[in-house]
């Protein structure tokens, strides 16, 4: 056949054409290259691990979903009883971090300002010469070591490192054991927990109870079930956040005034005098000075003056108090995000020991006090305050050690902060990421992700004890290693002649469960509540089940996911309580400024979302995605301001602002919300990460004042004042309005969502 | 025939949005990049509708209603499909047939409560979150239209299980994502024509209300709440 | 076969066939360029994704759905002025006819491809005709487009024919193509009595599907349950605002062409005159009908409903709104009531600017219903892309490249009808005149 240049041009052209339309067609039904995980051909088989979850204080238990031994999806463990099959966005994100590509892979150097592989051998040989070199001479008290961890376990190990090694300076952040102590402080006890079955009403300062505390699901749950049956939750918060829809009331206040507020209750008590006189005189001493000096200062109208809140609520609030059977005045770290923190949790504590600490109840038996090696010792290391006073002092620091906290990026101070760190001649840091603060690591010795090491994550906040287990769902994947154990070797290595019965991690949390063992008390995680029945019949000794070696216990304590104590007796919390304490005489001048706003200033209120705990959210595209979901706003850092203030100042909502305080100026995406206290400007925390997770937005606490509590050096959160710096008139995209109807309030039969 | 609907107390809800990031990572519901997000393109079967408060300080409230698909029994957007790319099950559930739809976006213009979105892009996924895609859900490819299937997956794999086990399907085996991870156990599920499931249990409720029940759409996703709103 | 042989009496009809400057020439390659840009972006949309366009959620549909709905009410051009005119036996039609049947014909094209165009999955066009599902007005849309389509086509066809055969025996280019399709006309008593007969059926059968086309086309909006779609004078409404536009379009058609084509003599002023009394009326039934619209809406004071009167009204899309109004109420009434202004750049100007205003109430209609769901989302906002922009752009160069396409094959203007007018029209004006006119006396009966 003959093919003359005419036919061959358009079989080309043809051909073509059809290759390109072809291709075109395949465009278009492509899929992303990130799909095609789904599309491989393994055997996909399906299968299930329970672990627990470490994004909160919570510590819920987790059942992992893993395909052909990858695991790609987390649910709640529908019999734990902590959290009972439920969840939270951070938990369930909290798998892709597993995958993430900034992970570190193995131990780094930091070389001329470069991070450079190299082999933990290597890197732990650093470190001992290092700190051996230290020891050598004598200087032990020159390194701090800065701990954060939600594990009591862990936070033991370090402990028993510092005091093996002499390296005094330890700085644990613990939420729990935060939020015990101030209560340690005026009575060397702690409660241990809210006895839901006495308490009847709560009044929460400050805590968002059912976002992020020390069990959240729990307290949600409970707080839903002793609703109905006459428990009452009044929050005193600065902000509306979501733990007030379960309140039935909230006192919108900023935590300055906290101490105030609680005094003002407790002048209502001492007033009425129906405070719980028996206690008092039993174990509360100074109580009459502090009547007479709360009498003298805090009638509900000069409070009124002092805090704005109106003195017939105080008043209410007064005697719902004192009607209560067993009230609680409940606080927990988040006080201390202020510059008076302590001053207010104090004031709590004494509201509380009016009514006899009635809602709060402790453990009968200390049970795991029995147990941890550390557990009532150095409570009082867990402030970055003497860290910072040391590097403000610029006092030389030997070495800083870091372990799961990255608290650069929570601080006010950065610039300085960050001056102060390079000075620092050895950072170790055990972080997974480069972070803002491993970033000025020399060295970086990732810890393994939580996803792939043992723990036992203990707790005693549902009134009786529980061990939750985490344990690897994967083999780890890269070159880390577990902190702790580098702390176990680093103590056989530094201190000759160590007592250090364990070779590893895994041997310390196994003989901690052998211990739980040993008590013979107890069931696993993988029962239903035991019925009155059953507990009845444990009480007269009889055993539910029995195992007939450790080893066996151990291997139902693996697959059941924890172990708990539904059978623990508990009893009430009688502590001793000596005050000597000057209240109100502190921060006088701040409280004058934010009741009373100088000129043209606003109050920037930095409050925390449910989906951020200490600044990881940046790790999860899931959550940054949803960060702003509440307002259609995406990616970028909002503000919330009060209708009114807005008015006042002309500004428009959902228009881009500038706002500038002392160290600068910052946008802002502003939103109109009328529940935001007058004169405020609230910001979210989470945003603007500098080199880790998502970059987007902005860290309003970088640009707060550097105020903080002086016990506990927690960064204030809510007492930096701002000015708008600059406003336009309308938002480039997706401006909006939302309708609000301020009537509806009070019922209306009209029942179309529409407010 | 089981009648499949839900719902949501919304006394219980404590807004914590856990329904919300499962519903997503379950349903393998793309990320949409930054540019998109901002200008309203972001994907979320299900949302908490816009806060809206009411009452005046310091008297206020917010209102966040968790909102998906109503799974209506008299769906509006069915009616003017052209190709019967959605359709109701007998079991109820409105399906989407992903294979089917041509991307018109009419079923989108025509549900009142916005409960649809559409693959505008289909952007790469971040890296970590492409080895955790749940391999029970396809990917659809762009230009079509997707929603909230109740899960509809899980209802297949427990199907065939039960057939597999040679028993019945009872009423915990299937539950979507939204109300498995429900901490405060806010969201009820299951058969509504059953009377003994703890979902017509929950129907039975003075605080009983749906969306736009004025429309006649009859949603199968039922709120509870004590305030009238 | 040379064409300078023939000098008709209408040669300035045939000219444009036969000649083309040397500005027809850049103009097209000027249109073409808009209009393959067009297709390039629109390939860039099929590979990448709908997301090249403005649209999001809720505003889910945009341009498309707009231009859309715009092109097809422009065809109503065609069916009014051939259809209902030669149905009335309006003499004045004569010159007109073509021009706005090709309007007609090149506008559904248009028209037609829109919806393909905003399709999220045009690979999977076949599931219409497949599996398509009767009850869903998209569907009564395709089909009664379709029908229009046809009809229109035929109907311009048919009076065509006559004028084909007349090109064909003038001999010249494009000989073969008008021997086939002239189908032996040769002008025969028969020939010309099946024709009318043809004619006649169409022009009848055609009105009923054109104002089925619009009504159809705005039932897809008010079969909706949204605010500010549901409602009942939606299909009234857009057939008049079809006719309304349609007209506009016809009158800025005829304008340019008689400029350029020197039509003077055949489209005189007269002819403006109507059809602008013809724009005005519409003028006034348009605005009749937007105010009968939006007076229930406002004083039913429904929440859902108000929040889109209000965004037209008072929000976001006020300047769009009331542009629209001045554009569609007060030009065109202040331009065509006004002996003064009422010249042939006036009437101009009042048809282009309605042709505008009737996009934009076609913008009005679609977008602020979409903004503002009923649920308390935030309104959305649609900001058109460039992809969006320079489709339209390219729809409006296909538009005027179709008809100068036309131009250069076929005549403008009806040739076989002005040669029927001037010879048999008068005679069978005064016939008729006879018939409506009382006899003269009672006892004379004569027969003219």
């Amino acid at each position: 056949m003959e093919i003359n240049r005419r036919d061959f041009m358009k079989l080309i052209g043809g051909s073509l054409a059809g290759l390109a339309i072809g291709g075109a067609a395949g465009a278009v039904m492509k899929l992303p290259k990130s799909a095609e995980p789904i599309l491989y051909s393994g055997p996909r088989i399906e299968s299930w691990k329970l672990t627990a979850c470490t994004a909160c204080p919570g510590g819920c238990s987790l059942k992992v979903r893993l395909i052909d031994n990858l695991p790609i999806q987390a649910f709640g463990n529908p019999l734990s009883p902590i959290n009972e099959g439920g969840i939270c966005s951070m938990g369930l994100a909290s798998v892709a971090r597993l995958y993430h590509p900034d992970r570190l892979t193995g131990p780094m150097k930091n070389v001329n300002g470069k991070f450079v592989s190299i082999s933990y051998d290597e890197a732990y040989k650093i470190l001992k010469d290092e700190l051996g070199k230290v020891i050598d001479n004598k200087k032990q008290d020159d390194v701090f070591i800065a701990v954060q961890t939600e594990s009591k376990l862990r936070a033991d190990m370090f402990k028993k490192f510092s005091e093996e090694t002499g390296f005094s300076n330890l700085i644990i952040e613990n939420f729990q054991a935060s939020g015990a102590y101030p209560y340690n402080q005026v009575s060397g006890e702690a409660p241990d927990f809210i006895d839901f079955d006495k308490c009847d009403y709560l009044l929460n300062f400050g805590s968002q109870i059912t976002e992020v505390s020390e069990n959240p699901l729990y307290y949600t749950r409970k707080i839903i079930e002793h609703r109905s049956k006459g428990f009452k939750h009044t929050a005193v918060q600065p902000k509306l956040t979501p733990s007030i829809s379960k309140s039935d009331d909230w006192v919108p206040l900023l935590p300055v005034f906290y101490a105030d507020f609680a005094l003002g209750i407790a002048y209502v008590l001492l007033k009425d005098e129906q405070y719980d006189k028996a206690f008092v005189e039993k174990y509360f001493t100074g109580f009459n000075d502090f009547k007479q000096y709360v009498l003298d200062n805090y009638f509900p109208d000069k409070v009124q003056e002092l805090t704005g809140v109106p003195s017939d609520k105080i008043l209410q609030i007064g005697r719902d108090f004192e009607k209560a059977a067993a009230p609680a005045a409940y606080f927990d770290e988040t006080i201390f995000y202020n510059s008076n923190g302590t001053e207010n949790a104090l004031a709590v504590i004494a509201l509380n020991a009016l009514k006899g600490f009635g809602g709060f109840g402790k453990l009968k038996e200390e049970f795991f006090s029995k147990i941890l090696e550390n557990e009532k010792k150095k409570e009082e290391e867990i402030t970055f305050a003497n860290l910072k006073e040391r590097l403000s002092g610029h006092k030389a620091i030997k070495a800083l050690l870091i372990s799961g906290s990255n608290f650069v990026y929570n601080s006010p101070d950065q610039a300085e902060l960050k001056k102060q760190l390079s000075e620092i001649p050895l950072i170790v840091s055990f972080s997974s990421f480069v972070d803002e603060t491993s970033s000025f690591a020399h060295l970086i010795i990732p810890d393994h992700d939580d996803f792939e090491k043992f723990d036992l994550l203990i707790d005693k906040s549902m009134g009786l004890p529980s061990a939750t287990v985490l344990q690897p769902v994967v083999d780890h994947y890269y070159n880390t290693i577990d902190t702790s154990d580098v702390l176990i070797s680093l103590m056989k290595d530094l201190k000759s002649g160590a007592k250090i019965p364990y070779d590893n991690y895994n041997d310390y949390i196994k003989q901690f469960a052998n211990k739980i063992y040993s008590t013979h008390e107890g069931i696993l995680m993988d029962q239903s509540k035991p019925t009155v029945i059953e507990k009845g019949l444990r009480k007269i000794g009889w055993q539910t089940e029995s195992y007939s070696s450790f080893d066996d216990f151990w291997d139902g304590l693996l697959d059941a996911g924890g172990w708990w104590n539904p059978f623990a007796d508990k009893t009430s919390y009688n502590p001793k309580i000596d005050f000597k304490t000057n209240f109100g005489k502190q921060n006088a001048s701040m409280k004058k400024s934010l009741a009373s706003l100088p000129n043209k200033k606003l109050r920037l209120n930095i409050f925390r979302k449910n989906l951020d705990y200490k600044g990881s959210m940046s790790l999860y595209p899931v959550l940054v995605e949803q960060f702003g979901l509440k307002w259609t706003v995406f990616y970028q850092l909002w503000a919330e301001i009060n209708p009114d203030t807005a008015s006042k100042y002309s500004l428009q909502d959902r228009s881009k602002v500038v706002l500038k305080t002392s160290r600068g100026k910052f946008p802002v995406f502003l939103v109109y919300n009328p529940s935001v206290i007058p004169g405020s400007i609230d910001v979210p925390f989470g945003l603007g990460h500098t080199n880790f997770g998502d970059n987007c937005g902005v860290n309003p606490l970088a640009y707060s004042d550097d105020l903080f509590d002086k016990s506990t050096g927690m960064p204030s959160f809510s007492e930096t004042l701002v000015e708008i710096d600059s406003a336009s008139s309308g938002s480039s995209a997706y401006t909006a309005q939302i309708i609000t109807d301020e009537k509806k309030l009070s019922g209306t039969q009209n029942r179309s969502v529409y407010a | 025939m089981p009648r499949y609907g839900m719902v949501i107390d919304l006394d219980k809800c404590n807004q914590c949005g856990a329904c919300v990031t499962a519903c997503k990572l379950e349903n393998n519901v793309q990320i949409v990049s930054k540019e998109n997000a901002e200008m309203g393109r972001a994907m979320f079967w299900m949302k908490m509708l816009d806060t809206s408060y009411e009452g005046s300080y310091p008297d206020v409230r917010a209102v966040n209603v968790p909102a998906l698909c109503m799974q209506c029994d008299e769906p509006s957007c069915i009616k003017v499909c052209p190709v019967r790319a959605t359709f109701k099950r007998d079991d109820g559930i409105v399906a989407q047939i992903y294979p089917q739809c041509i991307g018109c976006r009419y079923c989108m213009a025509n549900c009142p409560y916005t409960a649809k979105v559409f693959n505008w892009f289909k952007d790469e996924q971040p890296v970590e979150n492409e080895k955790c895609q749940n391999i029970d859900v396809s990917v659809r490819p762009k230009g079509v239209v997707e929603k909230c299937t109740f899960c509809i997956h899980r209802l297949q794999i427990a199907k065939e299980k039960a057939k597999a086990e040679k028993r019945e399907l009872p009423e915990d085996d299937y539950v979507p994502a939204c109300v498995e991870v429900c901490a405060s156990k806010a969201i009820y599920f299951g058969d509504l024509d059953d009377p003994h499931s703890k979902v017509s249990k929950a129907m039975h409720d003075y605080r009983k209300f749906t969306l736009q029940e004025e429309l006649g759409t009859k949603p199968k996703v039922y709120y509870l709440s004590a305030k009238s709103e | 076969m040379n064409d300078h042989q023939f000098v008709d009496e209408d040669e300035v009809l045939f000219r444009p066939i036969y000649q083309t400057s040397k500005s027809f020439y850049i103009l097209a390659a000027a249109l073409s360029a808009v209009l393959l840009f067009g297709v390039v972006m629109y390939l860039r949309q099929f590979i990448f994704g709908l997301g090249e366009t403005g649209m999001n959620e809720p505003v889910t549909w945009g341009f498309y759905i707009i231009s859309f709905v715009f092109f097809i009410g422009i065809s109503h051009a065609g069916t009014l002025i051939s259809a209902i005119l030669r149905l009335s036996k309006a003499e004045w039609r004569r010159p007109i006819t073509r021009m706005a049947e090709v309007i007609t014909g090149i506008v559904l094209i248009i028209g037609g491809i829109h919806p393909i165009i905003d399709l999220g999955r045009p690979d999977r066009i076949m599931h219409i005709f497949e599996r398509g599902r009767l009850q869903s007005p998209l569907l009564w849309d395709m089909t009664s487009i379709t029908a229009y389509f046809t009809a229109s086509t035929i109907y311009l066809y048919l009076p065509l024919i006559p004028d084909i055969a007349l090109l064909r025996d003038r001999g010249g280019k494009f000989h073969k193509l008008y021997e086939i399709l002239s189908w032996g006309y040769q002008g025969t008593a028969k020939q010309k009595h099946v024709l009318e007969r043809a004619i006649n059926i169409l022009m009848v059968m055609v009105i009923p599907i054109a104002i089925s086309v619009h009504t159809v086309i705005s039932w897809i909006f008010s079969m909706t349950l949204q605010p500010g779609w549901h409602s009942t004078i939606f299909g009234p409404y857009f057939v008049v605002g079809a006719i309304f536009s349609g007209i506009a379009a016809l009158i800025i058609v005829m304008i340019i062409f008689r400029k350029v084509f020197h039509f003077e003599d055949y489209l005189k002023k007269i002819h403006f005159n109507y059809l602008g009394t013809l724009l005005l009326v519409m003028s006034l039934l348009w605005f009749y009908f937007t105010f009968a619209e939006y007076l229930t809406t406002f004083y039913g004071h429904e929440p859902s409903e108000m929040r889109v009167f209000l965004y037209k009204f008072t929000g976001g899309y006020a300047p769009f709104f009331w542009l629209m109004v001045f554009c569609n109420f007060i030009v065109p009434v202040v331009f065509l009531s006004n002996k003064k202004l009422k010249t042939i750049p006036g009437i101009l100007i009042a048809s282009i600017t309605v042709v505008i205003g009737m996009w934009l109430e076609r913008l009005i209609i679609v977008v602020p219903s979409l903004a503002n769901p009923r649920l308390p989302f935030i309104t959305g906002i649609y900001v058109p892309s460039l992809t969006e922009i320079s489709l339209l752009a390219a729809a409006t160069a296909a538009f005027i490249l179709g008809f100068m396409g036309f131009s250069k094959i076929f005549p403008l203007i009806s040739i076989w009808e002005i040669k029927e007018g001037r010879e048999e029209s008068v005679r069978m004006v005064s016939a008729r005149l006879n018939e409506y006119l009382p006899s003269k006396g009672h006892i004379r009966k004569e027969i003219v």
